[in-house]
């Protein structure tokens, strides 16, 4: 019979024999230490960090190799996400081109509703026969007068549609207007598509100004519209006066006036 | 140096299956159940016995179960070393079948009683997956186990 092969045997028994009794010592200690488990939380003190540094040691090309993908996972997602944010960022664009037509066409439809809403009941067609333009006024005079019709306040309009002034003085065949140069001259206006009100004060020559906003945190920009209101007044809602010529002080901006002084002109004669 | 890797080996494979565990292919480090059943039951190495023992520990940790792997461990290694009835350690594909019934047996319980506890069938459903990917795992490793023994013996 060979003696090593039968010795190994019996330390085989004799392990799995002591083995066995650690089950009886486990269940006790399970029964005598609970609910803390003060010993096995005390063995874990130290018996799990030591695991975990050599753990640590043994398992680093693995874990190096998943710090890489994961890091390459989030390169990846920042990359299609900065596609996808490109792509938005190109609607968006295209959008906003889109988009400046529109506004521009909505402006004028806007500025045509406020003509059509206030229409007088029908006009004056008839010539400048005089016009005083000199420093400071700006008046001229109309070849017609009461008999046709004309009033004083009655708005005066160039040819091509925007605010020339309106009469101040009126015989049987001529009336006098005052332009909306004149310096003494200040009409109620407000900005096309807004509520913003303000007043346009007529300075001679120079450019008349926009000023005295209804809307304090409005800042006039060039090319924004400006369009009669009657606030009250005899003057007609909606007719167009100019454009602001640039953005000014921020308090008041120049226009340019759409009406161009004309051998005629039209007098609205008012409902 | 192939002596050493030969010691050093089950320890190593014990504490690195541990270590790397993650929620999908790994739970809780289950799969250093496998270089603990190989190295204590199939091809006996005298001296992992406590490193066993340590393992089991380690896995209770990450169970968060008190001695429930170490008994487990304990009743299986009684039962393999103090009976002559069934050898343990010679049966087909490296005694997979009591693998399972261990590994099983310990999944099946804690699955089951943890799913009383939550009710809920989310805790049986892991079970289920522990075993069926310990198990799988179990063909895959042990070959590579023999392998390498069988290189350091050469």
């Amino acid at each position: 019979m060979d003696i090593k092969a039968t010795s190994s045997k019996i330390a085989k028994k004799v392990q799995a024999g002591i083995v066995a009794c650690l089950l009886p010592v486990f269940f006790l200690y399970i029964l005598l230490d609970k609910p803390d488990y003060k010993i096995m939380n005390a063995m874990a003190g130290f018996v799990v960090p030591a695991a975990h540094v050599v753990g640590d040691g043994i398992t680093w090309p693995v874990r190096v190799i998943k710090k890489i993908n994961d890091n390459m996972l989030v390169r990846r997602g920042i990359r299609s996400e900065n596609r996808e944010l490109r792509r938005k960022l190109d609607e968006l664009t295209l959008k906003q081109t889109s988009c400046v037509p529109l506004a521009a066409e909505n402006q004028r439809l806007e500025q045509t509703l406020d003509i059509v809403r206030s229409q007088p009941k029908r006009a004056v067609l008839s010539r400048i026969v005089y016009e005083n333009s000199s420093f400071s006024s700006n008046t001229f005079t109309l070849d017609k007068g009461e008999n046709a019709g004309i009033k004083i306040n009655n708005a005066v309009l160039s040819k091509n549609g925007f605010l020339l002034g309106t009469v101040t003085d009126v015989g049987p065949n001529w009336a006098t207007v005052r332009g909306i140069r004149d310096t003494g001259a200040s009409t109620p206006v407000r900005v096309s598509g807004s509520d913003v009100l303000g007043f346009l004060r007529g300075r001679g020559q120079a450019q008349p100004v926009f000023e005295l906003f209804s809307d304090q945190e409005f800042s006039p920009t060039k090319g924004i519209i400006l369009i009669s209101v009657s606030a009250g007044g005899t003057l007609p809602d909606g007719i167009p006066i100019g454009k602001i010529a640039n953005a000014g002080n921020g308090k008041s901006a120049p226009v340019a006036l759409g009406a161009k002084t004309m051998s005629e002109a039209i007098v609205l004669i008012q409902k | 140096m192939k002596k050493i890797i030969k010691v050093l080996f089950p320890f190593f494979a014990t504490l690195f299956l541990w270590r790397l565990s993650s929620n999908i292919i790994n739970p809780n480090g289950i799969l250093a159940l496998i270089p603990i059943f190989y190295y204590s039951i199939v091809k006996e190495h005298n001296e992992f016995v406590p490193m066993a023992l340590i393992g089991c520990f380690l896995l209770d940790k990450n169970f968060d179960i008190v001695l429930f792997w170490s008994i487990l461990f304990c009743f299986l290694y009684a039962a393999a070393g103090l009976q002559n009835i069934i050898n343990f350690a010679d049966r087909r594909l490296r005694s997979i079948d009591i693998f399972m019934i261990f590994v099983g047996s310990g999944t099946a319980i804690l699955g089951i009683w943890s799913s009383f506890l939550t009710a809920s069938l989310i805790p049986v459903l892991t079970a289920i997956w522990m075993f069926v990917i310990s198990t799988v795992l179990y063909a895959t490793l042990t070959y590579m186990f023999e392998r390498i023994e069988c290189w350091t013996k050469r």
